[in-house]
């Protein structure tokens, strides 16, 4: 015991030592680190029907249905709830005031109804107030909303190989650095990928252009700007039924492995079976698939938004 | 884009010994370039001898890419492009017009879905001669020999309500405004397609506001079918052009897509799941032979309920 005393106390002369006491105290409470972290990295909590998971810095979420299943109308919601900020002027909007990019792969988004929804939004909170509607708040998010459009999987790849350099100056502007990266139609180039890829290369140390080798480099591309800015990823992508009827397993598969195996989150969303109309509108399933949640929500779009069905 | 060749021309940096690095990693073309890591290619000349230019050279051929994807735009420069430069174009039916809050809009691509003599065709030569009239000019494909000059002159002399011998130098006008391609396969028309792409870019002045292309679907669907990519990829690629020209020219384009049995006797658009992703808007048209009374209802729109119609008549 005393050896054992003698020993400590000599080496706790040693800066080494110091050192590690120092690392063992801390230097933050778990409370401070907790709103240290929250504030880096914050889980967002998107409206429906992705409501039932909140979703952090990194995660890669993808929004699956037939066509049309209102998938871009889920993220151009999400977009208005990003863009407004939490509150302007002293009244409370709810939104995250983080920016948002919207890489366009199936070229059909229509900057109206974004504008629409959001001006539907702030309308709806300035409700009880005497306020007339606020352009200045409405500019100051549209500015937020990033948008490019690309014809094919080259104009995709040189898209994302430019974010990098993009969201740095963009992170010189703005203090707020989250950024939500909107990929409407991943897939939306499979079949000109695929025609590709029977092109003889005439060099064994080229690489075959196809479906394979662009979801590699995209892959490849999006992992280097997660490591290097806060980025949440959420994509679309449309999918056929290989047998009639929609269920959870028989949608057909068609991305490369190593697409798959990046999304984090897989939600399903489609037309109810029993083609149900609420208000004249179409109304739509959504489950979750990945994490598999037993449970399924239905909403239908109004131009409001989306509302959810009890 | 193309091969890297090509650009030494241009750039200094691009010369032979880079030229040979590339090669040596199988790099020949920008789009060769475009699926690689820049990352590991930068890492890949540390052990060379010139080394710095060669990573001078990767970074212009980075700076090069950047300029192949439309520049990011924000909200509100989106917006005042659209309200701006992308109009509605009135069909020439007023309770069509009404549906669809005032026509079709330029920027989209509509597709028109129906059964045999539901009017496709019909519609389409109103539309036309509608714009054609008030608006200016229109390219008509006709892929089945049933574009009828004759019936273009009855609808315009009917729709600018004029008797038909004072009409006579408005409906030259419009006639002329007009031009009709007869294309019989999907070649013919990517050809003419890209030509159209190519006089838009390099002709000033030369404005197409409506693209007709009566039936698309006649076109596409006998490519199709097989283990084969290739006819989806073209008809993939089709429409990224249509909607290409539709958003860079601001031009409304209307696609056409019959109809045939499909299980249980239930008539479906004969391009089915694949292309319906394609198209902006997708309105069915239907048919009332006894009372000759059209009507249109919404399938599918970018920021309109789907499932609204409407009836109209056809002059």
């Amino acid at each position: 015991m005393g050896h054992t005393l003698e020993f400590l106390r000599q080496i706790s002369n040693l800066p080494t030592v110091n050192m590690a006491k120092g690392w063992i105290n801390g230097d933050e409470t778990a409370k401070q680190m907790l709103a240290r972290v929250l504030k880096e990295r914050p889980l967002l909590l998107f409206p429906h029907p992705l409501h039932r998971i909140p979703f952090g810095i990194n995660n890669i979420v993808e929004i699956i249905g037939p066509s049309p299943s209102a998938k871009t109308e889920i993220l151009l919601q999400v977009a208005v709830t990003c863009i407004l900020p939490k509150n302007w002027n002293g009244i409370q909007y709810g939104g995250f005031g983080h920016s948002v990019l919207f890489l366009d792969l199936d070229c059909r988004l229509d900057i109206f109804r974004l504008s629409q929804s959001l001006k539907q939004r702030i309308a709806e909170t300035n409700h009880n107030s005497t306020h007339p509607f606020d352009m200045d708040l409405f500019t100051d998010c549209m500015k937020r909303f990033s948008y490019t459009r690309c014809y094919d999987s080259f104009q995709f790849l040189s898209a994302l190989k430019g974010l990098h350099t993009k969201l740095e100056k963009e992170g010189n502007e703005h203090r707020n650095g989250v950024h939500v990266l909107m990929i409407d139609g991943i897939g939306a180039f499979y079949w000109i990928d695929r025609g590709f890829s029977s092109l003889p290369q005439m060099n064994p140390n080229r690489k075959n252009i196809c479906l394979q080798t662009v979801f590699e480099t995209a892959v490849q591309e999006l992992k280097k700007l997660l490591m290097m800015h806060s980025v949440l990823v959420l994509a679309t992508r449309t999918v056929t039924t290989q047998v009639k009827g929609w269920s959870k397993t028989e949608y057909r598969e068609y991305m490369p492995l190593i697409w798959q195996s990046f999304v984090t989150h897989r939600i399903l969303v489609r037309p109810l079976d029993d083609k149900r109309k609420v208000h004249d509108r179409v109304c739509y399933l959504a489950e979750w698939l990945l994490p598999a949640l037993n449970l399924s929500d239905e909403f239908f779009v109004g131009n409001a938004g989306i509302s959810n069905l009890m | 884009m193309g091969a890297l060749k090509s650009l030494a021309e241009d750039y200094a940096i691009i010369d032979t010994a880079f030229l040979q690095f590339c090669a040596s990693r199988g790099i020949f073309s920008v789009e060769d370039f475009l699926i690689h890591d820049m990352y590991t290619l930068m890492a890949s000349t540390e052990k060379l001898s010139n080394s710095d230019r060669l990573k001078q050279g990767i970074n212009q051929l980075l700076l090069i890419t950047e300029t192949y994807h439309q520049p990011w735009m924000n909200g509100l420069v989106l917006l005042e492009d659209r309200e701006q430069n992308k109009h509605y174009l009135p069909t020439g039916s007023e309770s069509f017009d009404v549906l669809l809050q005032g026509g079709l809009r330029e920027g989209h691509v509509t597709e028109l879905v129906g059964p045999s003599s539901s009017g496709k065709t019909q519609v389409c030569f109103q539309i036309a001669s509608n714009v054609a009239l008030k608006k200016g000019n229109v390219v008509f494909f006709d892929s089945g020999n049933s574009f009828s000059p004759t019936r273009i002159k009855q609808m315009v002399t009917h729709i600018s309500g004029l008797k038909e011998n004072k009409a006579n130098e408005a409906l030259q006008q419009a006639m002329r405004n007009i031009e009709c391609h007869a294309v019989f396969d999907m070649y013919a028309l990517l050809d003419v397609l890209h030509q159209l792409k190519l006089n838009l870019k390099s002709q000033i002045g030369y404005e197409i506001r409506l693209i007709i292309i009566d039936s698309i679907s006649s076109l596409i669907a006998p490519i199709l079918g097989g283990s084969n990519a290739q006819g989806h990829a073209l008809m993939v690629s089709v429409g990224y052009l249509l909607k290409e020209l539709a958003d860079r020219h601001n031009i409304a384009v209307v696609v056409t897509n019959h109809m045939v049995g499909g299980e249980g006797g239930n008539l479906k658009p004969a391009l089915g799941e694949s292309w319906k992703n394609i198209p902006h808007v997708r309105l069915q048209l239907s048919c009332n032979h006894a009372t000759n009374n059209y009507a249109v209802c919404i399938l599918r729109h970018p920021y309109m309920a789907s499932g609204k119609s409407a009836n109209f008549m056809i002059p």
